[in-house]
């Protein structure tokens, strides 16, 4: 089982490549409180497609599982996973587990 | 065009199988799949057996790639089932296997080719649609409403790719002389051929004329756009 101190090292490696490929001022911060989305704001879309395939890339090499983020109970969660960077390192926490299980 | 890395779905058969005799012999590393086995076998060329349908599977053809090459740049859809059989005689089974096999098996290689794409902001995806969505051809109803969904993704993943350095074409090919057409009958091909501009069957090579055009890399401009074969 993952835990999560490790989880967060990978976001952050992921959130490090995103941030490889975007100016000074739309960097995006390493910090659990970082909004991913939200109503009145967050990523832009493609920053986010960008960070969710680099965690799902970086979990596969580092865990060896098999996690597709973007799901449809991530999708049908009243408390969305997307919404900081912390509940997204929950919510990856919890495929991981999840994939060992299967 | 050598050294790229290329996924051709339905690749045991048919033009698929023209497909990916051409390309790996011109140096291309080829991922193939199909329901069955291939007997094609060639140091640039993998099989994989699955239901272009199967996410799990998919997924897993789509990792094997990235896990030895980082990048894909090529994918062509080709699979796809074909069939003639008039509205009221087509049961639901068979409407929900052409739906899934031609629409949600181009969709899922489309989403998962373009994740791995995306790495390298560069890619080129053709769709196969048929020239039975412009000629609305008595019985063949669900075949052509699968093959005008195969032309609404493209058009739509055009712009929800462009960004990403990734086109998206599709081309609709009229009858090719291959085992999709073996249950069809002569009277319903000379009757689809009757309704063309030019005629006739076409054969691989011009098929393979529009994807090389489509997969070109100086074809960066080029997207969202259907050509069908034979003239409408």
């Amino acid at each position: 089982m993952a835990e999560r101190s490790e989880v967060l090292k990978v976001v952050y490696a992921a959130i490090d490549e995103v941030n490889e490929s975007l100016p000074a001022d739309e960097q995006v911060p390493k910090d659990e409180g970082t909004i991913l989305v939200d109503k009145s704001g967050g990523l832009d879309s493609l920053v986010l497609i960008n960070l969710v395939g680099e965690i799902e890339d970086r979990v596969e090499d580092d865990f060896d599982a098999s996690i597709t983020i973007a799901n449809e109970d991530a999708m049908s969660q009243e408390n969305s996973p997307f919404k900081t960077v912390g509940s997204l390192v929950d919510y990856v926490c919890k495929l991981i587990e999840e994939d060992d299980n299967d | 065009m050598t050294n790229e890395i290329m996924v051709i779905t339905g690749s045991s058969k048919g033009i698929g199988r023209y497909l990916t005799e051409h390309y790996t012999s011109l140096g291309m590393k080829v991922y193939g799949c199909s329901r069955g086995a291939s007997d094609f076998v060639h140091e640039n060329y993998s099989h994989t057996c699955l239901d272009v349908t199967d996410e799990v599977a998919v997924g897993q053809m789509f990792k094997e790639i990235r896990k030895t090459h980082k990048r894909l740049d090529v994918l062509i859809n080709n699979a796809g089932i074909f069939t003639i059989n008039h509205t009221l005689l087509t049961p639901i089974s068979s409407v929900r296997k052409i739906l899934e096999t031609n629409v949600l098996g181009t969709y899922l290689f489309s989403r998962e080719a373009a994740k791995l794409m995306k790495k390298n902001n560069y890619g080129r995806i053709v769709n196969f649609s048929s020239l039975s969505v412009p000629l609305k051809l008595a019985g063949e109803s669900i075949y052509a409403a699968s093959k005008a969904a195969v032309v609404s993704l493209a058009e739509t993943m055009a712009r929800d790719f462009a960004s990403l350095g990734i086109t998206v074409n599709t081309v609709g090919p009229p009858v090719v002389k291959t085992e999709i057409i073996k249950d069809v009958s002569e009277a319903d091909i000379k009757h689809l051929l009757e309704q063309t501009v030019l005629p006739r069957f076409a054969e691989p090579e011009e098929v393979r004329n529009v994807i090389d055009f489509f997969i070109s890399p100086a074809s960066g401009m080029i997207t969202g756009q259907t050509v069908y074969l034979g003239g409408v």
